[in-house]
């Protein structure tokens, strides 16, 4: 059925996952959202600090790229950008979108 | 890829870091896991890793800081690196290269781009490890060639440039380094006292040119120290590099015999630049040029070891040099040439000549260092008494040899036109080991009454002829006419030896097929030694150096039968 949770998780992409992990398959995806969780708290701790925020965010965005998350990827990506560009006023909003693409990602992932 | 490897997997990340753990121990390989850029130092050091996946952007030490420790710690090997990174920064990707980094891979991770990269990796890896390992077996070889081209050096000088070169008539000039440009210079004296000198050039350089120089070397010394005459030592020189040369390569060369109670020298040039002889007064510079081909180029059968013969007075010389000498360059590339090396030679005197080649040449290099490819030489003509230079040492078998023993040995037309049996009847009275001390003089005993029995006995020549200079060649056209067309006539030798009480006796008779001669005013009782004065020109029968030899000298018959008695 085509809903809302594929557009945040690639399905294709995930089956070869599955195909490769094989019985790891579950840890991998237990890793990501562990992770994906302690670098969303991150980007909320860091919102002043631009270098740490650069930092998690490119790293949360490596995580999302591999898990074939493409949107949670593309926001962390915008937010590595616009936190070189110093503009504090944008941080905010941003890292509350990716909280929100990340809650969505762990809603697919766990209905699989 | 067939054979697993070792692989280094560093990412601060952990999803990342399970993600492609997994992927490369799905491609059959063993995994190390490192959290951060200490931790990747520190396991790289622990596990030596054959390639390393290194996140670029970690915490704490910069990705390319530590990329630049490990390909430190790595030292000579190959370890490939491949840095792990996110596709959209540029920039950070050319400095991933540039700070070390061998190729990158970027995130989401596709184990098909991955296992293509890590082949074509280890396929660099390896060619590196062959490359590295190839470069050392070089230095090795390489080491080793050296030793042996030292100690090739020692061989070589000892068998190429021994003999009696420094003897007092000779001066010469000779590369330490002659083994790399194929020069060769040989000096010796025969038994009778004649001084045999050969020069030799060998075509090509290195040790390929020098090589032919041993078995030339043997023959030569060999042959003269056993009393052969010069043109069999050509011609089994030239049989000898003939057959073992590679076709292409040979040996020009010059060889002299230096006779130094005729005064003669007897030359051949076969290849060489020419030889000079050089006198007082008229005459003074000869050039000798080159008639003959180098030797080693043909066979036996087409060889000419025909010589000339040259009468030279006390103090004239003559010199030889190779082509290295007239090419030697000055700094702008000229050529020191034949014709600056006759101007010295015409305007210098006799003894300064030598200095004055050497001083010029050295002069004409100059700057250049290149000193290493000339080779000259100088011999001069002296009274027999005043050279310097040992006669051959006789190695005989042993300490037992025959005593009381006889020998009878006859020559026949053909053979006497072509065979020297000298060295063979030499050869038999070494065998007794008592007259090894007096070899010397037993040989030129046997090569008088040999010369005399077939110049004057079977050929008939007269010896006034050779009194005077232009008689001199015409005496030995005449002979070499005579010798071709000899069909009748003989030489014996005939050997008696025995013991008595407090030594022994020797008698050697020889007889010849000729008519003789008046010996009536030769028959006195031996002249003492101290009374015998060596007769300048030796051309009669030479009785006078014979009885100075032997115990006792007696004509028989008509004058063709001889007897030389040795006591001891």
């Amino acid at each position: 059925m085509v809903g809302h949770e594929t557009e945040h998780v690639d399905l294709d992409h995930l089956s070869g996952l599955r195909e490769l992990m094989e019985d790891e398959f579950g840890l991998l995806i237990e890793t990501f959202l562990d992770d994906g969780a302690q670098r969303i708290a991150e980007l909320h701790g860091f919102v002043e600090d631009a270098d740490a925020l650069r930092r998690a965010a490119h790293a949360l965005k490596g995580g999302a790229s591999n898990i074939g998350a493409t949107i949670l990827a593309r926001l962390c990506a915008d937010l590595e950008m616009l936190a070189q560009q110093d503009d504090g006023s944008r941080r905010r909003p941003m890292v509350a979108a990716i909280e929100c693409e990340f809650d969505a990602v762990r809603t697919a992932l766990t209905r699989l | 890829m067939t054979a697993s490897i070792r692989v280094l997997v560093a990412d601060d990340n952990r999803t990342d870091r399970l993600l492609l753990s997994t992927i490369v121990r799905k491609e059959g390989h063993h995994v190390v896991e490192a959290v951060d850029g200490l931790d990747a130092i520190e396991k790289f050091a622990d596990t030596r890793p054959q390639l390393v996946l290194l996140d670029a952007l970690m915490p704490g030490l910069d990705g390319f800081e530590v990329a630049r420790r490990i390909k430190v710690a790595a030292g000579d090997a190959f370890v490939p690196i491949i840095f792990l990174t996110s596709l959209t920064e540029a920039d950070e990707l050319a400095r991933c290269l540039v700070a070390g980094g061998d190729d990158f891979l970027s995130k989401p991770y596709n184990k098909v781009i991955l296992r293509a990269k890590m082949i074509a990796l280890d396929r660099m890896r390896q060619m590196h490890a062959t490359v590295a390992s190839q470069r050392d077996e070089i230095a090795q070889h390489h080491a080793r060639l050296l030793r042996e081209q030292e100690a090739a050096k020692d061989i070589f000088d000892s068998v190429a440039h021994s003999g009696c070169l420094n003897a007092n008539n000779i001066r010469h000039l000779i590369s330490p380094l002659a083994i790399f440009n194929g020069d060769v210079l040989l000096a010796a004296r025969n038994p009778s006292g004649n001084m045999f000198v050969l020069m030799g050039d060998f075509t090509g350089h290195g040790l390929t040119a020098s090589i032919g120089a041993m078995p030339l070397a043997e023959i030569f010394y060999g042959m003269t120290q056993k009393g052969f005459h010069m043109a069999d030592v050509l011609r089994e020189c030239n049989r000898k590099l003939h057959d073992i040369l590679p076709v292409g390569y040979f040996c020009c060369a010059a060889m002299a015999d230096f006779d130094f109670g005729k005064q003669t020298v007897e030359v051949w040039n076969g290849g060489l630049p020419d030889l000079y002889v050089m006198r007082d007064g008229i005459d003074r510079l000869v050039p000798i040029r080159s008639q003959h081909l180098p030797l080693g180029v043909v066979g036996t059968a087409r060889f000419d070891a025909a010589t000339q013969l040259h009468r030279l007075s006390y103090g004239d010389r003559l010199m030889m040099c190779t082509d290295g000498l007239l090419e030697a360059r000055d700094v702008s590339g000229a050529m020191f040439g034949a014709e600056r090396l006759v101007a010295i030679l015409s305007g210098a005197e006799r003894e300064a000549a030598f200095e004055s080649v050497r001083d010029a040449v050295y002069a004409h290099l100059g700057e250049t260092g290149r000193e290493d490819d000339l080779t000259l030489v100088e011999i001069s003509m002296l009274r027999e008494a005043e050279i310097d230079a040992p006669l051959p040492a006789y190695q005989a078998s042993g300490q037992v040899g025959p005593v009381d023993w006889s020998l009878e040995y006859e020559l026949g037309p053909s053979s006497l036109r072509i065979f020297n049996p000298l060295p063979l009847l030499q050869h038999v009275l070494m065998e007794v080991p008592v007259l090894r001390t007096r070899g010397g003089e037993l040989f030129t005993v046997l090569s008088e009454l040999y010369n005399n029995a077939l110049d004057h006995g079977v050929l008939g020549l007269d010896s006034v002829l050779k009194g005077s200079a232009s008689g001199f060649s015409e005496y030995y056209r005449r002979r070499s006419e005579a010798l071709e067309t000899l069909n009748h006539g003989f030489v014996r030798f005939e050997f008696v030896s025995c013991v008595a009480e407090a030594g022994g006796e020797l008698r050697i008779r020889v007889v010849d097929s000729g008519a003789g001669f008046d010996h009536s005013r030769y028959a006195q009782p031996k002249v003492a030694a101290a009374n015998a004065s060596p007769s300048p020109s030796l051309h009669g029968r030479g009785v006078r150096l014979l009885r100075t030899l032997c115990d006792s000298v007696t004509f028989f018959g008509c004058g063709n039968e001889v007897e030389a008695v040795f006591r001891w």
